[in-house]
């Protein structure tokens, strides 16, 4: 046993220390702040100034002078009385701490008096003193003291939005990059998946989903043109092999399900959590990734500012007509074949364009679920397939078609170009293919549908084709002619199946007065509704499996259009053949 | 207000920052008593005993002058504590003391000072053992709780606290005070209007009632002036109030006047 003797215990309350009102006090952290005492400096304290709070609402007024009142404050403190307002004295030793660690960039806190503790007991502070006894202090008061917060939390509405986008943070990479090279001004077009959402489900419409995702795809597919990355299109081709070879895994597949699908096509409105997954696989499935900032780069490049704003501007407003004006020729026009119908007269790049391009959006629009790159090369692919068959087409019919044979590939590319700057509604869609389930699906059948064609066209199968269409409720029998009318009667076809409509061959002109299918009513019809240049014409009516040869068909129509003598004017270079209603 | 320089932040003393003081918590009993304890002086000691393998003891022994602080009929308080040591944690402690100078008209203003006295390493809660000191201590402190605050009395007589008063003292005053005055009589208009400028320089509103009071004069004549040259105001930020018509007053030079 080690006794030990302490020094005596000092008074613990000292006269003079009463007198200067020495008073001590606690002060708490939590140990979370990580305080040490000893490792301060330049600390200083101060009681916070409440005066304001305190003051409250009053506005301060001149006390004498002008705009001064006589006798106002005391008026107020009698009506105040008469109230039962009691007013009280401002005391600033009332007031809470506050504590500045480390000088003016250093930590700050808030102590706030803490009550009740010395209710039951009383503290003491002990300490040594100089000369080697203990000293007991009592303590007066405790405050915790807790840091306070420089930066400023969000409100909850602000905090509601951020909640609202917290699926966007799969996309965040690409979200980024892109609101770094842009400039900024298209702020906009990134965040409406809702109302993409919203609109897609209204419209059921596969189109919507084609349209703006092609414009990309040309898009990155022009650009990867201009920037002579040979590597980069090699690389695209050998991906677009493999990805082919897994869209005809997928179509096989896609068959199966088709028509579970057909009663799934109500079960349009998905929950927030629905494809969350599915997000995660079309990010890793695709290589976006990679191919995305190469884009935006090119973009930059190009200049997006002008160019990019002006064309969608123009284009967008024009897809939406387009769109509209296809739905109701679904409705209500029995021939419909005509869908294309482009307002604009500039921008009427012929019928044949407009299917080109609209084969091309599906094909976009298909491969957009499943990789990117495949998307653009096969486009390019069918491209240029297309070029080879109007080229053996006009060779084969030789009058109309070699006289235009050199612009029409020129004006083809060209529209082609045209479209591919427009990319600001693609990314819209991109982003809200993983948000909507019914998008997905919807693109997984539209990559079934362009594999046909695009298969057709390649190898020549027309069973398959044949197939297809009865599933899709068109008649198969003049479908089994060559395979590369089919091909072109399918592209034709694929724009306007949903509308069901049929040809005016089939509906209108009677199959007993005209064994060609060409009569001059519906070439009226067509040259009434908007110029068209020959070739267009032709097109169109080559597409309704007139079972004649090109040669015929060439034959059939100049005497037609002998016989209507249409309005011909020239614009940019081509001859656009129209009639007045 | 009272005291605007305790918004000035001063610096803290650091120089005993980094130095480990002791919590303790003491019985009320014991804090009585030294809070009466008279200057500088012992009032207890303490024992540390320390054990191989045990932790610290620490006890704690009044001193016989704390002892003898009693009033008459007060309980004496036990005389040995032993003190329990415990720990801080998930919290850091720390003391500063504050210096608020007692009376600013002192020959040497004490200015207010705030100093770190340290860090807490350890509290102890003091205890008393439970001999039949500290029993007879509980005991009467038990029965003074139990000792109802409000009683009843029964009183033998009716207690009248008030009477009815027909007319009270300060209104006999009142009375009394104007019969003095007398009628406000109708001053020179001239002088009227000096003393309504005159208040006019010092605030801009005025209240019909303090402007009679301020004049002396009857309400309808100091109305009659009024309605020459100054203003009546309807609405509300300076609502029933007089001001002066515009081009009676030159507002930025009085200010200016005032404020040199």
């Amino acid at each position: 046993m080690d006794l030990r003797n302490f020094p005596y215990m000092a008074g613990a309350t000292e006269e003079n220390l009463r007198n200067t009102k020495k008073k001590y006090h606690v002060m708490k952290f939590t140990s979370s702040v990580n305080i040490d005492f000893s490792k301060w400096t330049q600390v200083k304290m101060e009681r916070e100034n409440n005066m304001k709070e305190f003051r409250g609402t009053e506005e301060e007024m001149p006390k004498f002078g002008a705009g001064s009142e006589f006798g106002r404050d005391a008026r107020e403190e009698a009506r105040r009385k008469k109230h039962g307002v009691v007013s009280r004295k401002y005391r600033p030793e009332d007031q809470p701490w506050i504590l500045k660690v480390g000088g003016k960039t250093g930590k700050k806190f808030r102590g706030n008096r803490e009550g009740g503790i010395g209710e039951n007991a009383s503290y003491y502070v002990f300490t040594h003193a100089s000369d080697g006894a203990i000293e007991a202090f009592p303590l007066q008061e405790w405050y915790k003291f807790q840091p306070i917060q420089r930066y400023k939390s969000l409100t909850a509405e602000e905090a509601e939005e951020q909640f609202g986008r917290r699926h966007k943070v799969v996309n965040y990479f690409s979200l980024m990059l892109q609101q770094r090279m842009r400039s900024g001004d298209e702020d906009g077009d990134l965040e409406d998946p809702e109302e993409g959402k919203t609109k897609k489900s209204s419209a059921a419409n596969k189109k919507e989903l084609k349209i703006s995702d092609m414009d990309e795809w040309i898009d990155s597919d022009d650009d990867s043109d201009d920037s002579d990355s040979s590597d980069e299109k090699k690389d695209r081709e050998e991906k677009d092999e493999k990805d082919k070879k897994k869209k005809n895994k997928k179509e096989l597949e896609a068959k199966k399900k088709k028509k579970r699908d057909s009663d799934d096509e109500a079960f349009e409105e998905s929950d927030d959590g629905d494809e969350e997954g599915r997000e995660l696989d079309y990010i890793s499935d695709s290589s976006e990734s990679v191919s995305e900032p190469e884009q935006v780069a090119n973009k930059e490049l190009k200049g997006v500012a002008e160019e990019d704003a002006l064309r969608k501007l123009l284009s967008s407003g024009e897809e939406d007509e387009e769109e509209e004006e296809e739905k109701e020729d679904g409705e209500k026009d029995s021939e419909g074949e005509d869908k294309n119908g482009n307002v604009d007269a500039d921008k009427a790049g012929g019928a044949q364009n407009n299917k080109e391009r609209e084969g091309l959006k599906k094909g976009s629009g298909g491969s957009a679920g499943v990789g990117p790159p495949a998307g653009s090369s096969s486009v390019k692919k069918k491209k240029k397939k297309k070029k080879k068959k109007k080229n053996d087409h006009s060779s084969g019919s030789g009058n109309l078609g070699s006289a235009k044979k050199g612009g029409k590939k020129d004006e083809s590319h060209d529209s082609a170009s045209d479209f591919s700057s427009d990319s600001s509604d693609s990314d819209d869609t991109k982003k809200k293919h993983p948000k909507d389930l019914k998008s997905i699906q919807e693109t997984n059948r539209l990559i079934l549908y362009v594999d046909n064609s695009g298969a057709s066209s390649r190898s020549g199968t027309p069973t398959k084709d044949g197939l297809e269409a009865g599933k899709r409720k068109l008649p198969p029998a003049p479908e089994l002619g060559t395979s590369q009318t089919v091909a072109n009667s399918k592209r034709a076809r694929l724009d306007n199946f949903s509308s069901a409509a049929l040809s005016p061959y089939y509906n209108t002109g009677n199959p007993g007065s005209s064994d060609s299918g060409i009569t001059e009513d519906a070439v009226r019809r067509y040259l009434m509704r908007k110029p068209m240049t020959t070739t267009e014409l032709l097109q169109k009516f080559k597409s309704k499996k007139t079972g004649l040869t090109s040669d015929q068909l060439v034959n059939v129509m100049t005497q037609i259009l002998k016989r209507i003598n249409p309005v011909k004017q020239t614009i940019k270079g081509k001859m656009y053949l129209s009639i007045k209603p | 207000m009272a005291n605007p320089n305790l918004h000035v932040d001063r610096d803290l003393d650091l120089s005993n920052a980094g130095r480990g003081v002791w919590l303790v918590k003491v019985p009320k009993y014991i804090a009585n008593k030294w809070e009466k304890a008279p200057g500088n002086i012992e009032v207890g000691k303490l024992k540390i005993s320390k054990n191989p393998g045990c932790k610290a003891q620490v006890s704690l022994t009044l001193a016989e002058s704390v002892l003898c602080l009693k009033e008459p009929g007060e309980e004496s308080i036990p005389r040995d504590h032993h003190l329990d040591v415990s720990s801080v944690t998930c919290q850091t402690l720390g003391v500063f003391s504050h210096i608020t100078p007692s009376n600013s008209d002192s020959v040497v203003p004490e200015t207010e000072k705030l100093s770190m006295e340290g860090r807490i390493v350890q509290k102890l809660e003091c205890r008393p053992y439970a001999d039949s000191c500290y029993m007879k201590l509980k005991v009467e402190s038990i029965r003074k709780a139990s000792v109802p605050v409000r009683q009843v009395q029964q009183l033998d007589r009716i207690v009248q606290n008030f009477k009815p008063v027909s007319d009270h003292k300060h209104n006999i005053e009142y009375e009394e005070k104007k019969k003095a005055e007398g009628k406000k009589a109708r001053d020179d208009k001239d002088s009227v209007l000096e003393m309504l400028f005159a208040a006019f320089e010092k605030h801009q509103y005025y209240n019909i009632r303090d402007l009679v009071k301020i004049t002396r004069q009857p309400i309808v004549y100091l109305k009659e002036i009024l309605k020459e040259v100054c203003n009546y105001n309807l609405k509300n930020p300076h609502k029933n109030m007089w001001e002066l018509k515009p081009e009676y007053r030159h507002y930025k030079e009085q200010i200016s006047d005032h404020t040199t």
